[in-house]
């Protein structure tokens, strides 16, 4: 993929920008809003990362200027404030995706996956399926190897969101922002006691385990390799 | 000097303004007092002259006008012209009768200063002259008494507003000096204050005057300033000595790593533990900045919605009960028939919820019963957590709603006793109480932990 780094703190910007190297992406690096416009519209990016508070013109102007010139460009904001204003503020701007400062990488990197793979006809998916686990969006039924299992509601918007990005990793921050709509941590094991759940419904009757933790992150689901 | 702070003080210029006001006043009302005085001596001279001229008039038979001439020169005879004057003339404007000598004068009533006749300085005459028969009768009078009246009543309202403008200006003196007098005390505490000295305060005296009620407000004022500020310097050193704490463990995981780097040893484990830590410190500050946001926004009820509090109580029992199970206690929702809704920010809402439960979750041993209920006491709906745990006692409930207060049992569980402060901090915002108190009172051993959050109702709410 090609990243586009909007960033004014070197060590960040160039700590993001390793990272991505190090993963096969191609980089650009700019240190300000103005470059940042410039270079987002006349090269081609797949993606671009942009902080929030920059000299010139801030992250939120230059989502705003790029959705005005029509660019559907993904972008994830970076920022150090982190309420929940802030970032109602930053998704309505046109962002696709908000990351609180300090993050870690695979959090980034999670981000980012999820979000130059994401579907762009999403509505028009109605099955999910992962090797013999299928996912049916439309009568909100889960079966596995022709058995039907029974998913409480948030079990099944977890296995959905961890279906729609197969293979990739899913954090734990996604998780309780997609599906509980929590925009702060909890203090108690909230996301585990979840996954434990549906690993006993999904996975432990069934031969080949499908949902995989990722130590420290979060999960994926895929068929193992 | 003292001039100088008397020109500034407040109450000597209200003074002069009423005092400029009142001296308005007073001119009309001395202005109107001389032309009605004036107006009514010259009535009174008017209406002597008049009769007499009636009278005198009255006495003519054309028959027989040399009588009546030579009754007029006696009558005239008798008159000082000093005091009045008595003139009778023929067509042509020739005396034929009279104490004086002819001279001109229009028809009726005029006011005339003769010279020729008066002496003294004051001319003036009230004069009425009417035809009698074919004669001219004029009659007239010293306006001398009735000059020396209007000069006395002048005088006398002259004296009267001397008197009242010494008075005023003495009395706006005195005013501003006990005004000052009053106000030295407020200003010096106020210096005291700007000094740094947060504990001064006004003295209070003449219970319940205005200056007195103000010197009350500015002293609660100064005691909720001195709060804060106790507060703040409270939770700044909590935050230097907490975080102190993982930094410490954290440059000693970082010490400890690159001794086993030269040692050629694996330092993964230690930069794993390094990480955690700076999360935990990263965690605290973010919950600290969730508060302070909260706190900072307070009364910008823009999010505001009307929120069922049922089905809030109930998203987050289902979210939590498997959590409480897995810890081996139970959460439960008390069954309610009654709808309560509040106007609140739902989100904010959220978080109170699940921090009163996770609080509840993570200080309670096993088989703990947790109970989330909502109902509404006169009016107020009130949402309730309540354990049968070990409880707080009562001396250290007011402190755990504290920023990063921990109790002493609980400084060994992980938490940044950050919880309940967001707690408080979520009620504040909404204008809620929030009471802590034993679930079992007569469990001694056990009493448990309700925590009470009541709203404001919905008439309050206005």
């Amino acid at each position: 993929m090609r990243i586009l780094i909007v960033e004014d703190d070197t060590p960040t910007a160039e700590f993001i920008e390793r990272g991505l190297q190090e993963l096969g992406h191609v980089v650009d690096r700019v240190n300000n809003g103005k470059d940042g416009v410039i270079y987002a519209l006349e090269e081609t990016y797949d993606l671009a990362v942009i902080d929030r508070m920059l000299p010139g013109l801030d992250g939120v102007s230059i989502v705003k200027s790029l959705r005005g010139s029509g660019s559907g460009l993904p972008i994830i904001l970076l920022t150090a404030m982190s309420g929940v204003d802030d970032r109602v503020e930053g998704l309505e701007a046109g962002a696709d995706d908000y990351l609180v400062k300090p993050f870690a990488f695979s959090e980034l990197m999670a981000r980012i996956n999820a979000l130059a793979r994401r579907p762009s006809l999403k509505a028009q998916i109605t099955e999910l399926q992962v090797a013999d686990l299928t996912l049916d969006l439309i009568r909100r039924t889960t079966r596995r190897s022709g058995q039907t299992i029974n998913l409480k509601p948030r079990e099944f918007a977890v296995l959905e969101v961890l279906m729609r990005n197969e293979g990739r990793i899913v954090t734990r921050t996604m998780l309780l922002e997609q599906v509980w709509d929590f925009t702060f941590l909890p203090q108690t094991s909230v996301v585990e006691t979840l996954i434990s759940r549906l690993r006993t419904k999904i996975d432990k009757p069934f031969d080949t385990p499908l949902l995989h933790t990722v130590r420290n992150t979060g999960y994926s689901i895929h068929v193992p390799r | 000097m003292f001039l100088d702070r008397l020109y500034r003080s407040t109450a000597v210029k209200l003074a002069a303004v009423f005092f400029g006001f009142f001296l308005f006043l007073f001119l009309i009302a001395t202005s109107a007092t001389y032309l009605l005085v004036s107006h009514e001596l010259t009535k009174t001279v008017d209406d002597r002259i008049r009769a007499e001229y009636r009278i005198i008039a009255a006495q003519l038979d054309p028959e027989a006008s040399d009588d009546f001439v030579q009754n007029v020169q006696n009558l005239a005879d008798l008159r000082d012209p000093q005091l009045g004057i008595l003139l009778l003339t023929n067509k042509a404007g020739d005396r034929l009768a009279g104490n004086v000598e002819p001279f001109q004068v229009e028809e009726g009533g005029s006011t005339h200063a003769l010279p020729q006749i008066k002496r003294g300085d004051d001319y003036a005459y009230r004069l009425y002259s009417r035809p009698v028969g074919d004669m001219q009768l004029i009659v007239g009078q010293s306006l001398e008494d009735s000059h020396e009246l209007l000069e006395i009543t002048l005088v006398n309202l002259a004296w009267t507003a001397g008197l009242a403008i010494c008075l005023a200006i003495l009395g706006a003196i005195l005013l501003s000096r006990k005004v000052q007098q009053r106000l030295r005390p407020v200003a010096e505490t106020m210096d005291l204050v700007a000094d740094g000295n947060l504990t001064a305060r006004i003295p209070r005296q003449n219970p319940n005057d205005d200056l007195d009620r103000l010197s009350g407000t500015i002293n609660d004022a100064l005691d909720r300033l001195k709060l804060l500020v106790d507060g703040m310097r409270q939770v700044t050193t909590d935050i230097a000595h907490d975080l102190k704490t993982p930094l410490n463990r954290l440059s000693i995981i970082i010490e400890d790593a690159s001794r086993e780097q030269d040692n050629n040893e694996a330092v993964s484990g230690k930069l794993e533990a390094a990480r955690l830590e700076c999360e935990n410190i990263n965690q605290t500050f973010e919950a600290l900045l969730r508060i302070a946001q909260i706190e900072a926004s307070a009364h910008n009820n823009a999010h505001f919605a009307t929120i069922d509090v049922a089905s809030l109580i109930e998203t987050v029992a289902d979210i939590y009960s498997d959590v409480a199970i897995d810890a081996g206690m139970t959460l439960s929702v008390q069954p309610t028939s009654e709808s309560v809704s509040i106007k609140g920010d739902e989100r904010l809402l959220m978080q109170m919820l699940v921090n009163l439960v996770e609080n509840a979750i993570r200080h309670c041993p096993e088989d703990t019963a947790i109970t989330i209920d909502t109902h509404r006491k006169r009016g107020k709906p009130i949402i309730s957590v309540a354990d049968n745990g070990p409880g707080i006692p009562a001396s250290e409930r007011k402190n755990v709603l504290r920023r990063l207060y921990r109790l002493e049992q609980s400084r060994t569980t992980s938490g940044n006793g950050l919880g309940l402060a967001l707690v408080k901090a979520v009620a504040d915002f909404h204008d809620a109480e929030i009471q802590l108190m034993d679930s079992d009172p007569d469990n001694r051993e056990r009493p448990g932990l309700t925590i009470e959050i009541t709203f404001p109702s919905k008439a309050d709410q206005q």
